[in-house]
């Protein structure tokens, strides 16, 4: 009962939620994924625009300095200072005074910021020949690129490490040439690079771990930036997206930074300034958006699937309740109690199945009870039958005690013994508690035992061995069977044990497999070696055996006279 | 389907079994290399390849030999040439020297890309570029004297005008007055009189154009030719030694600390530091070296061209190897 209840519901509750939760996660995946993807977008896109913009800004600030510094070459009267310094001999005064109009000129520019050294170089020799900072005079420049450079045009330079500064730098240098376009020498400017770090260290906008920072093509990070605040120039990237800038790739993309830490990270070449431009933020802060999608998906889908659930759940009960109702009902009429009725309280299939079965219900009380009424009438016959059959015996008996003549009474007594033969298979019948099969055993052994009283000898000691197996056998056949056993018997008695003062009878009667039968009766007596017993006159005798085996049985007998009699009848059973 | 799985299956054991046959790591190879002075940060990088295991990686196995007091720079290449030793750092104008008598030995990379001498003065002097020695008292090391000449040929200036006393490299005559300036090996003897108290300041003399490289990784050209996978494992794993030692200043000093527990924390901090910008210029990178520089060098030291055809004195095979072709 519990197993159909658990299976049933499973079942239903299984397929249920199949069919409502798949959908549920298939839909919150769909929409996380394209959810996901929008936000992955929209950060790239952000990224994207933040790098941009540095680049701007970058752009912006050299496109100042060399616009400062043009300035200053085009001045008159730096022209004219710097044609004094380099032609006139120190000693002039021509030449003390345009030294001190262009120290006060580079201190001036030093203190508008952007800039921390001005200098001007000698054209030839690379001797500084004045700067903002006097200590530097007289040092040479002649090596660097900025002043092989700036000789010819105005030139800014890759960032490097000053060794006097003792910090990075990027110097702009540019020609002052006089009115003919001589060149008079070289100025040269070294930016403030704290500037450049300023620039990407500004933060307006950007998330807690969005960075941006310049690394140069041997890798060295060039400004300092959030996750290193101090490292410029002390710390080598080998990010993903600095590895792909310096090869010359601009992009967006998702992959691991120089901590080993995965971001999404705009990578930008600045050609003009050989510099890697990075714009990254960690992943994880990109995607709490996602993770807080992700929560959200998950939690309807939770729910939905809670709701769905809950809902499986009374709908197989709403099925299996009535369902089990409905099994209740069958094992109680199966046990008998016909009263027994399921009722129905709704109007689908299953009230219908349930209306349906009280009906069966009810028809089948009737029809049990109407039985058991035909039951009663054929008990009811069969003892009438069998009344009717005594008094014809009874009638005989009378008729017997006038016949003196005992050779006469012979015949009549083994009517009577035929009669009362049959009489008792109706008596079996109505005692027994079906009506349609015979208890052989019962009624075998009850007909011998009649036999055994009322014929043989008062002398003589008879042993009776009955083995009786219970076949399903016809009525007919077992009437039949009786009337045999009461002809050999009788014959037994009369004939086999005479003089003997004992003797043994044997019936047998079993199933040699499912559709024949044998049935043995023996005795030990004398054989038929003094008379033939089936040549008695005024006696049936063996015909009526013969008889009943070939036309009632439809089998066939055979005797064995070897020690005593013994007749095997074998028979096809007719069944029921 | 079947087959699928059954090809997945095979193609799986196939691996399995190749993985299972892979060759054996051979023996790592020996690799002795003598250093160009005692453990000190000076050498940091080696220090760093060697503990961190990047020569491990690269399956050699470097011995790091101390330079003993008294051993000439003879001796050393001596050494290379006979095979003793695989690698030296050795200063670049010894290389030259000893490559115009004769020996075949080859810088492949620089430790040093800047010129590390410079000239130290006592803070608040009045000396502020070399111009100002004239009239004044100054002492040279014997390896400083050349490129001093050199500076002072270039700047017009002549010895007559400059009282040179003789070198004393233990006595503090700077702040005794005895003398006005002295040249000194920034990370070395400069920092040697910084610890003395000494409040200094110093005129680089690359600042004057004077370009030269200091400590230089050198091998013999039959190294080269024999085995020049392993100098190119070599060197990669030194440049990424001394890449790692500017990235990370403490753990070097505590590895160069273990070399020799004599040394002193702070003052091995304070070589590395000064050393930093030396090696790494933010130009180049680590390692690099320029034709220009060994061309500056050969005019220094007054190696004639007869003798000494600059361009075998260096390869720039190994470096164009580790880091491709620069601009």
């Amino acid at each position: 009962m519990k197993s159909i209840r658990k299976s049933l519901s499973a079942q239903l509750l299984a397929g249920f939620l199949v069919f409502s939760i798949v959908p549920v996660f298939i839909i919150g995946f769909m929409s996380f994924a394209s959810g996901r993807q929008s936000i992955i977008t929209n950060v790239q896109i952000h990224l994207k625009n933040v790098a941009v913009l540095k680049k701007n800004a970058i752009d912006e600030w050299t496109e100042h300095l060399k616009h400062a510094l043009t300035w200053i070459a085009a001045e008159p009267e730096v022209i004219h200072a710097a044609q004094a310094i380099t032609l006139k001999d120190p000693s002039n005064k021509t030449h003390a005074d345009a030294y001190r109009f262009l120290a006060a000129e580079f201190g001036r520019m030093v203190s508008l910021g952007h800039v921390s050294q001005v200098s001007l170089l000698d054209k030839d020799t690379g001797r500084i020949l004045v700067s903002s900072d006097p200590s530097w005079e007289g040092r040479f420049r002649e090596k660097n690129l900025f002043f092989i450079y700036g000789k010819k045009s105005i030139y800014l330079s890759d960032i490097f490490l000053s060794l006097s500064m003792g910090r990075p730098t990027m110097v702009i240098s540019i020609p002052v040439m006089d009115k003919s376009g001589d060149l008079l020498g070289v100025l040269a400017a070294h930016a403030d690079f704290a500037r450049l770090s300023a620039i990407m260290m500004e933060r307006t906008g950007l998330s807690k771990t969005t960075e941006t920072f310049l690394v140069n093509k041997s890798n060295l990070l060039i400004t300092n930036t959030v996750f290193a605040p101090n490292d410029a120039f002390e710390k080598w990237i080998f990010g993903e997206g600095a590895k792909r800038a310096i090869a010359g790739q601009s992009g967006v993309d998702l992959f691991l930074d120089y901590r080993d830490v995965k971001v999404i990270g705009a990578y930008l070449w600045l050609k003009d300034r050989k510099l890697a431009l990075i714009a990254k933020q960690d992943a994880s802060e990109a995607f709490a958006a996602v993770t807080a999608l992700r929560q959200k998906i998950t939690f309807i889908g939770i729910s939905i699937s809670l709701v769905a659930l809950f809902s499986s759940f009374l709908f197989a009960q709403q099925v299996t309740t009535p369902l089990l109702r409905l099994v209740k009902g069958a094992h109680a009429i199966g046990k008998g109690d016909l009263d027994y009725r399921v009722g129905s309280s709704t109007q689908n299939e299953i009230g219908i199945l349930s209306t349906a079965f009280d009906e069966m219900a009810e028809n089948l009380k009737s029809t049990t009870i109407s039985l058991a009424e035909k039951e009663v009438l054929l008990r009811e016959i069969h003892h009438r039958v069998k009344n009717n059959l005594q008094m014809i015996q009874s009638l005989m008996n009378l008729q017997l005690n006038q016949i003196i003549d005992e050779k006469s009474a012979v015949p009549l007594r083994d009517s009577i013994n035929r009669i009362s033969s049959i009489a008792m298979v109706h008596e079996t019948l109505y005692k027994s508690k079906d009506l349609s099969t015979i208890d052989l055993k019962s009624y075998f052994q009850e007909l011998t035992s009649y036999l055994v009283k009322s014929l043989g000898p008062s002398t003589l000691q008879i042993e009776l061995q009955c083995s009786i197996e219970q076949l399903p056998m016809h009525l007919d056949s077992v009437v039949a069977c009786g009337l045999i056993m009461n002809e050999l018997i009788t014959n037994a008695l009369k004939h086999a044990f005479v003089d003997m003062p004992s003797g043994k009878i044997i019936i047998d009667l079993h199933g040699l497999d499912k559709t024949f039968a044998m049935l043995i009766v023996s005795d030990n007596g004398v054989g038929m070696s003094g008379q033939d017993r089936s040549q008695e006159k005024g006696s049936i005798g063996l015909d009526l055996v013969n008889i009943l085996v070939k036309k009632q049985l439809e089998g066939e007998i055979s005797i064995d006279r070897k020690s005593g009699l013994t007749y095997q009848i074998r028979f096809p059973i007719k069944t029921v | 389907m079947k087959n699928m799985l059954l090809a997945v299956l095979v193609l799986l054991a196939t691996v399995q079994t190749g993985c299972e046959t892979q060759q054996p790591k051979p023996v790592p190879e020996k690799v002795p290399v003598q250093l160009k002075w005692h453990h000190q940060a000076q050498f940091a990088g080696f220090y760093i390849a060697e503990k961190k295991g990047f020569y491990g990686a690269e399956n050699i196995h470097v011995s790091l030999k101390s330079r003993t007091p008294g051993m000439s720079n003879k001796q050393v290449v001596d050494e290379l040439v006979r095979g003793e030793s695989l690698f030296a750092v050795l200063g670049g104008d010894s290389l030259l020297t000893e490559r115009a008598l004769g020996a075949p030995i080859v810088s492949i990379a620089v430790i040093f890309q800047r010129n590390p001498y410079a000239y130290a003065t006592l803070k608040g002097s009045k000396i502020h570029r070399p111009q100002d020695f004239v009239g004044k008292k100054i002492m040279l090391p014997p390896d400083g004297k050349l490129q001093h000449a050199a500076l002072m040929k270039k700047l017009g200036l002549s010895d007559n005008d400059i009282e040179y006393l003789p070198y004393d490299r233990d006595s503090d005559v700077l702040s005794t007055g005895k003398i006005d300036a002295q040249m000194v090996y920034r990370p070395g003897s400069g920092l040697a009189l910084e610890d003395k108290g000494r409040q200094l300041s110093f005129i680089w003399v690359e600042d004057y154009g004077i370009r030269l490289y200091a400590d230089t990784i050198v091998t013999t050209e039959k190294t080269i030719k024999e085995k020049p996978d392993l100098v190119e494992k070599f060197l990669r794993a030194s440049l990424k030694g001394w890449r790692y030692a500017i990235e990370n200043p403490e753990e070097a000093v505590a590895v160069t600390l273990a070399m020799d527990p004599a040394l002193v924390r702070d003052q091995q901090m304070r070589m590395l530091k000064i050393q930093t910008p030396l090696i790494h210029t933010g130009e180049h990178q680590i390692g690099w070296m320029e034709q220009a520089v060994w061309q500056d060098m050969q005019k220094i030291f007054r190696i004639s061209e007869d003798k000494l055809n600059i361009n075998s004195a260096f390869s720039m095979e190994f470096l164009f190897r580790i880091y491709g072709r620069q601009e």
